[in-house]
């Protein structure tokens, strides 16, 4: 090993809470590449193109109206999408030379996620139009 | 014979603050590389350029350089690859540079140190008990992360430990994951502390360049991941039981 390193270290503090979001970063992103498609393709190929599943006279709003699986299936898209999105777009700021900036992004970013999530959550349990018994 | 042209940075702070290029001719032959070309300049031109260098075949991982914009080992690099063009060799960027090619290697010596790259037993038997013996599969499990030269071409390569030179990075990481991935190894406790900290693997973001440059197919983006992802299931662990997880 090189003479003169300085082997004077100070004790490792885990990033716990860091790596929680990381994890729910990494479900979100996996979360986003399978399901993302298949709400993508009901709502915006399926449904104008009167393709199946959605051929007949059924409107994507079915997905929130009506059953719940519909509702969890709408919120942990657009959620885990919304979460994935943000974290990457705060890594693709910091790649960019931004790291000053880094608590400040992290911060906002935390803000978006978790007013989107919000909102998300009020909309489909409160404004959704036919909500399903709970 | 053709004739290579090389641009090499110099940097010699006893005579001028400012790094320039410095142009040489040399000519070469098919199976001649970048550090050969440096040699002759070096024997036949100019006494006075620095650089290091040893094993010329890709072992030491001593000879790094950036050449033609890329982080590269120069006893790797075929001259004929660039005919026809100059050849920019200049230090390994995300160093600090100590005279022409030489880059100051503390930080990165540091980090290895840190991450105890060597086998950690509880209990250590002695000889005559044997050996602690491996299978084929959990050779498997770690064998690429353990052929780094440390050459820190990944270093060089990586954008996040250039703006952050706090950052553990590639090669440390990808040490660290060899022996937490090593069946004959029990110290696991010790290091997932380094490298779960904040500037350990947490800083990267995935760029993937680190796995891109290196010259012994080592893969640290892998090594980074797997090592989030153990460090987010202890984390998810030791809230689901505090008293048992890690
Ligand atoms: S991981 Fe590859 S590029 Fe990085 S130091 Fe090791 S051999 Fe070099
Ligand atoms: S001289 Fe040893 S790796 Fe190039």
């Amino acid at each position: 090993m090189a003479a003169g390193v300085e082997m004077r270290e100070e004790a490792p503090r885990v990033a716990r809470l860091h790596a929680i979001l990381w994890g729910i970063f990494s479900l979100g992103g996996m979360l986003a590449a399978f399901l993302l498609p298949v709400m993508i393709y009901l709502t915006g190929i399926a449904y104008p193109l009167g393709l199946w599943p959605l051929n007949g006279s059924r409107d994507p709003s079915f997905l929130v109206m009506g059953t719940l699986l519909g509702v969890l299936f709408v919120f942990v898209t657009v959620a885990g999408s919304l979460f994935h999105g943000i974290f990457r777009f705060q890594s693709a700021l910091t790649e960019v030379g931004l790291l000053r900036l880094k608590k400040g992004l992290e911060a906002a970013g935390y803000l978006i996620i978790f007013a989107g999530i919000i909102l998300l959550a009020y909309y489909l349990l409160v404004l959704n139009p036919s909500l399903p018994a709970l | 014979m053709d004739t290579a042209t090389i641009r090499v940075t110099r940097y010699r702070p006893e005579t001028g603050p400012e790094p320039f290029f410095q142009e040489y001719k040399v000519p070469y032959r098919n199976d001649m590389v970048v550090l050969d070309a440096l040699n002759y300049i070096k024997a036949n031109l100019d006494g006075s350029l620095t650089y290091r260098w040893s094993c010329r075949m890709g072992v030491c991982g001593s000879c790094g350089a950036n050449v033609d914009g890329t982080p590269k080992l120069t006893c790797a690099s075929f001259l004929h690859e660039f005919k026809g063009r100059t050849i920019n060799v200049e230090p390994l960027p995300n160093f600090p540079v100590i005279k022409d090619l030489v880059v100051n290697m503390e930080d990165f010596m540091r980090k290895l140190v840190k991450i105890k790259p060597w086998i950690i037993r509880e209990k250590e038997t002695p000889p005559e008990q044997g050996e602690y013996q491996q299978s084929a599969e959990e050779l498997e499990r770690y064998q690429q992360f353990s052929s780094c030269i440390n050459c820190m071409l990944c270093y060089s390569a990586c954008p996040i430990y250039g703006l952050n030179e706090k950052f553990l990075g590639p090669a440390a990481t990808a040490l660290a994951y060899r022996y937490i991935e090593d069946s004959r190894d029990q110290g696991k406790n010790v290091r997932f502390p380094i490298v779960h900290e904040m500037e350990g693997v947490w800083e990267c973001t995935l760029v993937g360049e680190c796995s891109v440059v290196c010259p012994k197919g080592v893969d640290p983006m892998l090594a980074i991941q797997k090592t989030k992802i153990l460090g987010a299931t202890n984390a998810l662990r030791s809230i689901l039981m505090p008293r048992g997880g890690r």
